[in-house]
């Protein structure tokens, strides 16, 4: 089957996403699931995911706009753009109530008959599927693929799942610390020009 | 003028330069964007990118709106709408010319 050859905008649309930020993120909220069901610091992936999103905005405007240039994409996209935070967002507080739905059924103990990571984790599994097909980054179909194979291997084998978490969390976040490094390199600081020289 | 050459279609000189052709086709594809977009996408020399931006700012294809960020000249530069009728006919006469 081809690939539906990308339209120039798309091409350029995607570079925006090569600086690995959002992997990093996405890599940093598994292990801060994992490192919660161990220490059982409630609430630490809500901490985390709020000043995990501070940080991918404003490194987004210190070094990817610095490196690839400031761009305002067109009014299509945009648009586009907006739908795909509304329906993250919407995701998000369906995941943080289906969290809470979890915590207090089968009688109010929070014990259940499943291992009680695995509502979360399933909803990580969508929430990468979701991106990978939204924005698009096929890279995050990988990312999804890998915590369900782990979360499938610790069930197999009796694990807790936290290993699943952790050992997802460390790799997704090597490979986009590995972007980062990467696009720095494809995209240096430009250096400092007098424009006013320049038009003359 | 004879009659064949009639039959060939008009092709802009202006957007027709490989340097103009990238910044026209990258603009084209966003709303605008600063110099170091430009640099990064048709991968031209600072030198290069700005003496081409001239020629479309003075062929009327391009605006270049300078601005201060952090103390720090910025320029942003979009198509005009003159700018995009021209691109617009400019990939019509080359599929013509062309034949798709």
């Amino acid at each position: 089957m081809l690939q539906k050859e990308k339209t120039l905008e798309e091409k350029i649309y995607l570079t925006w996403y090569e600086d690995g930020l959002i992997d990093i993120f996405t890599g940093v909220m598994l292990l801060a699931i994992g490192v919660q069901m161990i220490v059982g610091l409630s609430y630490l992936m809500a901490i985390v995911g709020f000043l995990g999103l501070v940080w991918v905005k404003q490194t987004k405007q210190t070094v990817t706009d610095v490196r690839l240039g400031k761009i305002t994409f067109s009014a299509e996209r945009l648009k586009a753009i907006s739908k795909l935070k509304r329906i993250l967002v919407a995701f998000m507080f369906s995941a943080i109530a289906v969290g809470i739905i979890v915590r207090f059924m089968h009688d109010g103990t929070g014990a259940t008959p499943y291992p009680r990571a695995l509502p979360i984790g399933i909803i990580m599994i969508v929430g990468m599927g979701l991106m990978a097909r939204m924005i698009p980054l096929p890279r995050f179909s990988v990312y999804s693929l890998l915590l369900a194979g782990l979360m499938a291997v610790d069930v197999l084998l009796g694990y807790p799942l936290v290993y699943a978490f952790l050992v997802a969390g460390g790799i997704i976040v090597f490979m986009g610390t590995g972007d980062y490094s990467r696009f720095k390199d494809t995209y240096p600081i430009p250096q400092e020009r007098d424009e006013e020289q320049d038009d003359e | 003028m004879s009659k064949a050459e009639n039959i060939l279609p008009d092709i802009d000189k202006t957007v027709h330069e490989l340097a103009r052709l990238k910044i026209m086709a990258t603009l084209d594809s966003v709303a605008e964007g600063d110099m170091t977009f430009l640099m990064n996408f048709t991968g031209l020399s600072w030198g290069n990118l700005s003496v081409q931006v001239s020629k479309l700012k003075d062929a009327g294809f391009v605006a270049v709106e300078k601005s201060f960020v952090d103390n720090k000249p910025q320029s942003r530069v979009s198509l005009t709408k003159e700018g995009k009728t021209a691109y617009a006919s400019y990939k019509t006469a080359m599929g013509d010319l062309l034949g798709f």
